[in-house]
């Protein structure tokens, strides 16, 4: 844990640094007595990287108060697999969506996220899949009137 | 006021009102309930429909909206993390943990009981000393409600659960986060990289789904053991909380009816900012604070009371003074002056009939909304029941429908997706989430009402503790940080 804190903290900080100077390039426009668009912003960027000196400081100076973090359980490979599988599967269907449209390309989706997350029934899946693509499309197009991506053809 | 009740019940029980609201309310809560869809975005699609009807008629249709919103926005925080709207996010933290434990039929009751109390007492406050209130609401300028949200965001360090310094950078993250987009008081583009699609900048609710939902999905995921399916009692006698229980949540209500009612005169708070308060100092009074965050019952009675109580509150402003308490009271706004009605002192005099319809409208729409509610939570519980392998996928499809119904757009999508990455990450780092949601929800006024009240005040800093009610709050605020160090780190979710 100290070393993803001190990782972590050096990435914050380096975040930090960036974004003040991003606070740099501030328009001259303001109202009067108006501190300006660009304080708030430099305030944040001091706090962040103060904060992140403070974490790394905790974790290498030990005379100061360390709290007790339990470490985050280690994924396995399989574990990996499903976790970023499934982030990437998800993005991957948000970014065809415009694309192939919500009826063709969501069914197709739920059936590979059930795969991913352990279900093996095919049948029972591929049910899922239609039924839940269909009550969801019904409910956001025809009772909250809120399209949903159409099929780009006919 | 007795004659004028006994006529406001007069037009609120007849048969075209009671339709209208019976609409009304079906859709608030089908629209709570799910994710994306704002009560704002139900009352303005609703609006159209009133134009055939009577005044009283019209709003006991928005107010079925209102409060059914409210009351159903509590189903999908407790039962998949998912908070319908923004004010329910409050609800998720000790909610979503009941659920867990099995006792999410519990959990809704509560919520319910914990709403339709809140929206009884916001009520009762409406229509004894809303003209006293709304002088409460005037004495806030720029300075005080900075103040107030300065206090709101001193919450951070109840949720710190590990480490004071990792709630504060989460929080600092989330209003770093909210900088981006247009300026809040000029309009000129900051850290937008010339990209038109960050003008907008982080649109709350796909960021607050992504960071609460996307996180549990993948936790669930990979989580050791067996999750069994809630054994849920789908009968109405066991979602009530017992009367002893009940009696023992008595004080939470009536702090959190308190302070919603507060919030919600004060214009531009709202839900949001009153639930995580009422949340928070209900987790200061409690005896086993501890309990917080891991299925205390307080927790979801408080949000869930604040977030209700919200209602009667902002409608104090908006008919004593003609100033909108929330966007749904802005619609309402409209609503109003399309009947021909034009809010104000004047409206209680000239047109104490249709009032006094509308103060009993909001007190039937209060108690359909807890009956139609409770017969939803029959249903929706169901949901839990589905193995977690399925629910997963579900859970995340429904988040990106939810993210892209706001505004039919695809970077909203991408919003929801990359703070999910970002909560996913933050979490399993022990870095708290809540206080980026909280930067969220808080951040955009602080910094707006910050700047206002510098400007309306020549430049003068001093403002902020020259004014009383101003340093009232700041002098909380600092004690809010101060408290957890001193008790050397009570935990929290």
């Amino acid at each position: 844990m100290i070393r993803a804190n001190l990782l972590l903290g050096a990435l914050l900080a380096l975040f930090g640094g960036w974004y003040l100077w991003l606070t740099t390039a501030a328009p001259h426009r303001r109202l009067p007595h108006d501190p300006g668009i660009m304080f708030v912003p430099r305030i944040l960027a001091c706090g962040l990287i103060l904060l992140s000196v403070l974490l790394i400081l905790q974790q290498i100076v030990s005379r100061l108060p360390r709290p007790k973090e339990v470490p985050p359980d280690r994924l396995d490979s399989r574990e990996w697999l499903q976790t970023f599988g499934l982030l990437g599967l998800t993005s991957t269907y948000a970014a065809l969506l415009p694309w192939l449209g919500f009826l063709l390309v969501t069914p197709v989706y739920l059936v590979a996220a059930l795969f991913l997350s352990g279900a093996r029934r095919q049948v029972s899946s591929g049910v899922t899949a239609v039924v839940v693509t269909g009550v969801i499309y019904i409910s956001f197009v025809y009772f909250f009137r809120v399209s949903l991506p159409p099929v780009p053809f006919p | 006021m007795l004659e004028h009740l006994l006529v406001g019940f007069q037009q609120a029980l007849q048969w075209q009102t009671l339709l209208a609201m019976l609409v009304g309310e079906v859709v608030g809560i089908l629209v709570g309930a799910a994710p994306g869809l704002t009560v704002t975005m139900a009352v303005s699609l609703m609006l159209p429909a009133t134009f055939v009807l009577s005044p009283v008629a019209a709003m006991a249709m928005l107010l079925g909206v209102y409060t059914g919103g409210f009351m159903g926005n509590s189903i999908p925080a407790i039962l998949i993390k998912i908070p319908g709207t923004p004010s329910a996010a409050a609800t998720v933290f000790d909610g979503y943990a009941l659920a867990q434990k099995g006792q999410a039929g519990k959990a809704l009751g509560v919520s319910i009981i914990a709403s339709l109390y809140g929206g009884l007492f916001s009520l009762i406050c409406l229509v004894l000393i809303a003209p006293q209130l709304a002088r409460v609401a005037l004495q806030f300028g720029s300075a005080e409600v900075f103040s107030l949200l300065l206090f709101g965001m001193s919450i951070i360090c109840s949720f710190a659960q590990h480490s004071l310094v990792k709630g504060i950078i989460s929080g600092v993250l989330g209003l770093v986060l909210v900088t981006v987009g247009l300026d809040p008081l000029l309009g000129t583009q900051r850290f937008t990289f010339g990209h038109v699609a960050l003008t907008q900048g982080v649109s709350l609710i796909p960021a607050m789904i992504g960071i609460f939902a996307v996180p549990q999905v993948l936790e669930d995921l990979v989580a050791k053991g067996s999750q069994a399916a809630e054994a849920f009692n789908p009968k109405l006698s066991a979602l009530l909380p017992s009367w002893r229980e009940i009696r023992g949540l008595f004080g939470t209500f009536n702090r959190a009816s308190i302070i919603g009612t507060i919030i919600g005169i004060i214009p531009g708070t709202g839900g949001p900012i009153a639930t995580f308060m009422a949340y928070d100092y209900e987790r200061r009074v409690s005896r086993d604070p501890q309990r917080f965050g891991h299925g205390a019952i307080e927790g979801v009675a408080a949000s869930a009371g604040a977030d209700n109580g919200v209602t009667g509150g902002a409608l104090v402003p908006m008919l004593t003074l003609g100033i909108p308490g929330d966007p749904v009271t802005a619609v309402m706004l409209g609503a109003l002056t399309i009947q021909g009605l034009r809010p104000g002192p004047l409206l209680f005099e000239q047109h104490a009939p249709f009032v006094y319809g509308l103060f009993a409208s909001l007190l039937l729409a209060n108690l359909l909304a807890a009956l139609m509610t409770l017969a939803a939570v029959r249903f929706s519980v169901q949901l839990l029941r589905l193995p977690k392998a399925s629910l997963g996928p579900v859970v995340l499809l429904l988040c990106i429908v939810g993210a892209y119904s706001i505004d039919n757009s695809y970077f909203d999508v991408g919003t929801m997706l990359v703070f999910g990455l970002l909560g996913f990450v933050l979490q399993r780092y022990r870095f708290p989430t809540v206080p980026v949601v909280l930067a969220l929800v808080l951040g955009p006024s602080l910094e707006t009402n910050f700047r206002r009240a510098l400007v309306e005040s020549r430049g003068d800093p001093t403002v902020f503790v020259t004014q009383p009610l101003s340093l009232l709050f700041l002098v909380l605020a600092v004690a809010s940080v101060l408290a957890p160090l001193r008790s050397g780190h009570k935990k929290a979710p």
